[in-house]
């Protein structure tokens, strides 16, 4: 089936109010799709496009400040989807379709974290890249939030469903803004994530493993005051632990003992 | 009514039939003619045939009527030219291609119609000047050539409240008639003045207005009163020119989500069209005429998909070019199913029935 100039691939998901499918652009990109179940709702999506939009621009304001001051690039543009369009389909009943194109990487390389998370566990030092870019994540609503008035006023409770990982890459991408919100309070939400990363990880009973697990342990408890002083928290010991290097994504499926690891070619 | 709309070509060659060659001062002859007259010209008095229609074009099809062209889409701007505001219809004549091009991009399907006036202040000769909905470039280069912008300054607020007055009782519009709303612009730089006055209303609209036009009338409305039934009528919003506090201003009178605030006239096409697509839903922002972060914060707070959501309450599906109309001035086509009932015979035309 076609819409517009996207052919319509695998269903990929479903939520209460859109299904999410694959596609395939004329140019040869591929895109994500969420189509509306109903034109009613519609209007979630609708409003998740506004905030996509809302994202993108300042983003691109950031990108900007970048290259005239010509300081170091923090890449926030890998950490959301690009929203390519979103509309109502006369042609599926008026239902809305927010497109999604994946910023840097293939889509087929990208793996939804709920799924991840169920399937397999991670090493130490795969799950500080994974906690690094989600902290990063939020600061960049902080800095959205330094700006004032603007119609992202509360920011996206983390759910593992809303984020895919790309493990080859390091990515972790944002793409569903369709969720519960909440007025951000960095303690709660690095709190929140910080447990996430306590039930995935398996740690190891080396000197640095261990003071690593006491940092996510402090995080879990006691959280902290902004994202990005979360941030700094966390890779200023990992710097000296392992150094800032590439690790490949290692992981291993859950009930067994063998670690893998996905590498970037 | 005829198939015929808005093309660059035509626009040129219309520029060049009426004379308008120069990018400034399109308006300076009929300035010219108004102050040694004391009167606008007819096309855009609003006191002249004060009812503004926006509707259905339609032929004559086998005893029918035929919709050459979609559902009209009424788009009206009314855009201050007073003070700093004086130029601005230089900006419209000049920005029309792309403004048409771009509403026609988002507005698929439909008849898109332009009613492009302007406003001043009530303490000027003339306080405002409002054409008739029109299609065609030759029309629309007419009209704003016809305009004539008082360009005074210095009482700030300005009184835009009457083209707003004019949209919401003035208005015949087919978008109203079966349960869409059409679009109203107003483009300023200043706060409104919260006074509908019946004076002015008669000095604007004409003496006999309240006897025809407005006989049901009872009393003049608020501005509450009147801005609720402009919503109700229309998507209303307001563009604010480089200006904070009045666009808070505005924000107070019609809701935030109304009010968007824009660098200079020359977005108008692609904030308009924008404002449009959302609305309508069937189109995204363009983010090649659309990138500004302010802007796209504003826009990202409208009310997205309105236009959708009446469209989907509406008894039957939004006419469109090639429907047929038993009788002309019918709400609706005729709808699948209905058809086998007008192949009832008709009179013979020499047919003569005596009483």
């Amino acid at each position: 089936m076609k819409v517009r100039d996207i052919e319509v691939g695998n269903r990929i998901g479903e939520s209460s109010k859109f299904r999410i499918y694959l596609g395939k652009m004329d140019d040869g990109h591929s895109v994500i799709m969420k189509v509306a179940k109903t034109f009613e709702d519609g209007d979630i999506l609708a409003e998740e496009a506004g905030k996509f939009r809302v994202l993108h621009a300042f983003e691109k304001v950031i990108a900007k400040y970048v290259e005239i001051h010509d300081t170091s690039n923090p890449h926030y543009d890998w950490l959301f989807a690009n929203l390519l369009a979103s509309f109502l389909e006369p042609t599926q009943d008026d239902r809305r379709i927010n497109v999604f194109a994946m910023p840097d990487i293939d889509l087929g390389e990208l793996i939804p974290l709920t799924k991840l998370h169920a399937e397999v566990e991670i090493n130490v030092r795969t799950s500080v890249w994974i906690l690094g870019r989600l902290f990063k994540f939020y600061s960049f609503f902080e800095l959205l939030a330094a700006q004032g008035d603007n119609p992202v006023t509360r920011y996206p409770v983390f759910s593992p469903d809303d984020y895919f990982i790309g493990a080859k890459r390091h990515r972790l991408i944002y793409y569903n803004f369709s969720g519960d919100v909440a007025d951000v309070i960095a303690t709660d939400f690095v709190k929140a994530i910080s447990k996430f990363i306590l039930d995935w990880v398996v740690v190891g009973d080396d000197l640095a493993e261990q003071k690593y697990f006491e940092l996510l342990g402090d995080f879990a408890k006691n959280g902290c005051a902004s994202f990005e002083e979360a941030h700094n928290y966390l890779y200023t010991p990992v710097a000296k632990l392992w150094g800032i290097q590439y690790h490949p994504f290692t992981y291993r499926d859950r009930g067994t003992i063998a670690w893998k690891t996905i590498k970037e070619d | 009514m005829g198939r015929e709309t808005f093309s660059v070509e035509s626009y040129r060659r219309a520029r060049r039939e009426y004379g308008v060659t120069h990018d400034t001062d399109v308006t300076k002859k009929a300035e010219q003619y108004a102050k040694e007259t004391g009167h606008l010209s007819e096309i855009v008095d609003p006191a002249i045939n004060p009812i503004r229609r926006s509707l259905i074009r339609l032929d004559p099809h086998q005893k029918k009527w035929i919709a050459t062209l979609g559902c009209p889409m009424d788009i009206e701007v009314s855009c201050d030219t007073t003070g700093s505001m004086g130029g601005e219809v230089d900006t419209e004549m000049a920005v029309l291609p792309e403004l048409y091009e771009a509403v026609a991009k988002v507005l698929p399907g439909y008849d898109p119609q332009l009613c492009l006036g302007i406003f001043g202040d009530v303490c000027d000769d003339f306080v405002m000047c409002r054409p008739q909905f029109e299609m065609e470039a030759p029309k629309i280069v007419n009209y704003l050539k016809e305009m004539a912008p008082q360009r005074e300054g210095g009482d700030t607020p300005e009184d835009p409240q009457y083209a707003m007055f004019a949209r919401a009782y003035l208005t015949d519009a087919y978008t109203n008639r079966i349960g869409l709303k059409g679009y109203h612009f107003i483009v300023t730089d200043a706060p409104c003045h919260h006074r509908l006055n019946r004076d002015d209303i008669v000095r604007i609209f004409g003496k006999d207005i309240f006897d025809n036009e407005l006989k049901n009338m009872a009393e003049i409305p608020t501005m509450e009163e009147m801005i609720k039934d402009l919503k109700n009528r229309t998507h209303q919003f307001i563009l604010v020119v480089n200006s904070h506090s009045t666009a808070d201003d505005w924000c107070d009178l019609c809701g935030s989500k109304s009010v968007i605030k824009i660098d200079s006239t020359r977005q108008l096409p692609a904030v308009i069209s924008a404002i449009i697509g959302l609305t309508e839903g069937t189109r995204d922002i363009d983010n090649r005429l659309v990138f500004d972060y302010d802007l796209i914060k504003q826009l990202s707070s409208i009310d997205i998909g309105a236009q959708a959501k009446l469209r989907h309450a509406l008894p039957h599906p939004v006419p469109k070019a090639g429907d047929i109309f038993r009788n002309k001035g019918d709400l609706w086509p005729i709808q699948p199913g209905e058809e086998d009932a007008e192949d009832t015979p008709m009179e013979a035309p020499d047919h003569i029935e005596y009483l």
